[in-house]
């Protein structure tokens, strides 16, 4: 069918069409990588070493901190048990860009700097990495400063992954013993007005052995609303 | 896999390709072009359809299966274990490497959908937290009539499923919001709640309230049955009629009244039926029975509306959309400019666009009614009524909007599971020898985007079918019928362009496991 032939018999559909082509078509040139990475997150890379991630943000600017200290692996088995590897990506929130210049990293445990680094740029992949032992009694922070062009500061508290509470379990009891009380309430209850029940129904019974007239027995309700 | 489609995001997760833009642009072209046929030169009915049933009772093992009182233990079985195991994931597993999640939203939260589509409500029949709290209160595995319980009454002004709305709301906060679905932890901390209000409410209220009334899953799962090819019904009129017992709605010793308050022989639609078969147990003449009918039945049937069914079905529309769109770079990048403008944190700027993007919805189509009502001129029918009505015409929209999205998570995403089975829990171990090894995606990209474009589509076409029966079962055959589908349509329309954007754009995968 003519283009012309459409716009004279589907003037409202062929306008829709025009509209929705035209909106769709810069789309398919849309970049969509807008964050540097670490590659070691990939599911490719089996076993995946899984890792913690705490966000910041200063300024413009949102900062990932990835915290790595052999989640899934025994510990007895490592030298080191107490290295922890943090990994820093800098995103800029405004211009879908990743920051890659001067940093200066401070590890603090309990507001005290326990370490701290300067380092003039990005590593590969526009990572930030430092490692430091760091032992699981701490209260751990890092606070980053970030020089470009004028200094800007974030502070990110973090966990290693043996500080972390399992609130699934705390949860978890909380509901047993709800459930475990309110069940046993609910029996009692129930074995109560069963028991009035059976009451009723034995009285009703010796009523109509003696020849008594059926009355409204009083008090006897259905237990099942 | 095909590495060239994927592309990654800074927090390690992968990002699919989107369709083609000219697969985006044909689906619109069918889309447009289909809505003008169907209301210019398809004959509308809205005669209640009789309608042809498959009855599955014709094998007769089957209706002797159903009929054992241990049948819904049977078909809860592999449901409840997979759920403790989510639970023990949780618990005491690798909260990072673990089965939890992938199992619960990369697997059950994606074919839940799949499941409704094609066959109603039969997940509320396998539903673990229903056979965990039926054992609680029967104290029994296999009879689920009620040996302790308070049976209070639910409360008056909570008759509705405005309840199950809220709670569908803050499990989407949570799940997008919060980034649950990498966390063996919270994702069982989710399982234990739900259990719990489930075994709470079957211990406090009568029957099962919280499966009428609070189940966020039953109420999505029974507004989507709606479109479903499966039915629980009465053979027989008659049978009923002259039934004078009706055990299928008091119940017997051996079998419950319907839990979910319905009077299984006048059950006209799937939406509050959970498929418990407790009223086929009940039922002295094997009067219920299960079958296949024509999709859509429920639907092109309704004629009663409700504001809170109607109230879900615009949310529910939303929130897909909405979940689709923060899978998207966009999103970062919106989100990430409002928080530099703004200087507010990420939690609060995700929470105030998702309100906008419940709220926002509401309102357009809310607007759209009061100008259908303009455009249908003299008439007793009113805006709220127009609003509730075409609601429902959006059930089949969003069902589909859901299945395309879930395509791509399931058939890209479902064969991680495999090497987790042999190592559950994260702790290293290589049970079945299947830890270490990758399999490729079930489907590929390309078939992947085919489907989408498929399933948008035809939610779209059903959509306006529906719409185009409500206006005439609303006005009549006048052409007020046709003038107040016009707002309704363009409102379609545009929705489903938008569904189509949002399938074009690269997408964040759930599991980066």
């Amino acid at each position: 069918m003519k283009i012309s032939n459409m716009k004279r018999h589907f003037p409202g559909q062929f306008a829709s069409l025009c509209l929705m082509v035209l909106w769709l078509a810069p789309i398919a040139s849309q970049a969509h990588h807008f964050k540097g990475l670490p590659h070691y997150n990939y599911f490719e890379n089996y076993p995946e070493i899984p890792e913690e991630e705490f966000l910041g943000q200063a300024g413009d600017y949102e900062v990932s901190l990835v915290v790595y200290d052999f989640q899934g692996i025994k510990r007895e088995n490592v030298d080191d048990p107490n290295m922890v590897r943090l990994f820093l990506v800098i995103f800029n929130l405004r211009n879908n860009d990743v920051y890659g210049g001067p940093l200066t990293l401070e590890i603090l445990d309990g507001g005290k700097v326990v370490h701290r680094e300067k380092q003039p740029s990005a590593e590969l992949e526009n990572l930030y990495s430092m490692h430091q032992n760091l032992p699981d009694t701490g209260h751990y922070s890092l606070r980053l400063t970030l020089h470009d062009p004028k200094d800007v500061r974030c502070e990110i508290p973090f966990q290693l992954s043996s500080q972390k509470i399992n609130w699934a379990k705390w949860v978890g009891a909380v509901l047993l013993i709800l459930v475990v009380v309110a069940a046993v309430g609910a029996r009692k209850k129930r074995v109560a007005m069963d028991r009035k029940q059976e009451a009723g129904r034995r009285i009703d019974r010796n009523d109509s052995d003696m020849g008594v007239p059926k009355q409204q027995s009083l008090g006897s309700t259905s237990s099942h609303s | 896999m095909n590495h060239a489609a994927m592309k990654h995001s800074a927090d390690g997760h992968m990002l699919m390709d989107g369709t083609p833009v000219w697969m985006g642009i044909v689906g619109l072209m069918v889309i447009i072009l289909a809505t003008h046929w169907l209301l210019h030169y398809r004959k509308t009915s809205t005669e209640l359809m009789d309608y042809r049933r498959w009855r599955i009772f014709r094998f007769k093992w089957v209706a002797r299966l159903v009929n054992k009182t241990w049948f819904p233990l049977l078909v809860q079985s592999a449901s409840i274990f997979f759920f403790m195991l989510v639970i023990a994931a949780g618990l005491i597993g690798n909260d990072k490497h673990n089965i939890g999640p992938v199992i619960t939203w990369t697997w059950w939260w994606v074919l839940l959908i799949f499941l409704a589509m094609g066959f109603g409500k039969v997940f509320c029949m396998i539903c673990p937290w229903e056979g965990i709290s039926s054992m609680v209160t029967s104290l029994s595995f296999r009879s689920r009539v009620k040996k302790l319980g308070f049976d209070l009454p639910w409360p008056k002004w909570a008759r509705n499923i405005f309840p199950a709305i809220i709670f569908f709301i803050i499990l989407t906060w949570f799940e997008l919001g919060r980034d649950i679905t990498r966390s063996a932890m919270w994702t069982s901390i989710l399982g234990l709640i739900m259990v719990g209000m489930a075994v709470l409410s079957a211990i406090v209220f009568e029957k099962r309230s919280f499966c009428r009334y609070g189940c966020l899953v039953g109420r999505i799962s029974g507004l989507y049955s709606l479109f479903a090819p499966l039915e629980l019904r009465a053979a027989s009129a008659q049978v009923c009629r002259d039934c004078h017992t009706k055990e299928c709605y008091t119940g017997t010793e051996a079998s419950t009244a319907c839990p979910t308050f319905l009077f299984p022989s006048k059950l006209r639609e799937n939406s509050y039926c959970t498929l418990c078969t407790e009223c086929v147990r009940s039922c002295p003449h094997d009067n219920l029975e299960i079958n296949f009918r024509p999709i859509a039945t429920d639907l092109k049937n309704k004629t009663h509306f409700q504001w809170d069914e109607s109230v879900l079905a615009v949310v529910l529309l939303s929130l897909t959309s909405f979940h689709g769109l923060t899978m998207t770079p966009h999103w970062t990048h919106w989100n990430g400019v409002i928080r530099a403008d703004t200087g507010l944190g990420a939690s609060t700027v995700f929470t105030a666009l998702m309100g906008l993007m419940i709220l926002l919805p509401i309102a357009l189509f809310w607007g759209g009614a009061k100008i259908a009502r303009t455009l249908a001129g003299e008439t007793n029918v009113t805006a709220p009524e127009i609003f509730k009505a075409f609601s429902y015409s959006l059930i089949p929209i969003a069902l589909f909007y859901h299945l395309a999205h879930n395509c791509m998570h399931f058939f890209m995403e479902a064969q991680h599971i495999v090497p987790l089975l042999s190592d559950p829990f994260g702790f290293a171990w290589n049970l079945f020898g299947t830890a270490g090894k990758h399999y490729p995606p079930l489907l590929s990209l390309g078939t992947i985007w085919y489907l989408q474009i498929i399933c948008v589509v035809i939610g779209h076409l059903y959509g306006v079918v529906m719409a185009n029966r409500f206006s005439h079962r609303l006005f009549g055959d006048s052409p007020a019928a046709f003038r107040s589908l016009i707002p309704l349509i363009f409102t379609m329309i545009l929705y489903s362009s938008l569904s189509i954007w949002l399938i074009m754009q690269p997408m964040d995968m759930r599991s980066a496991m």
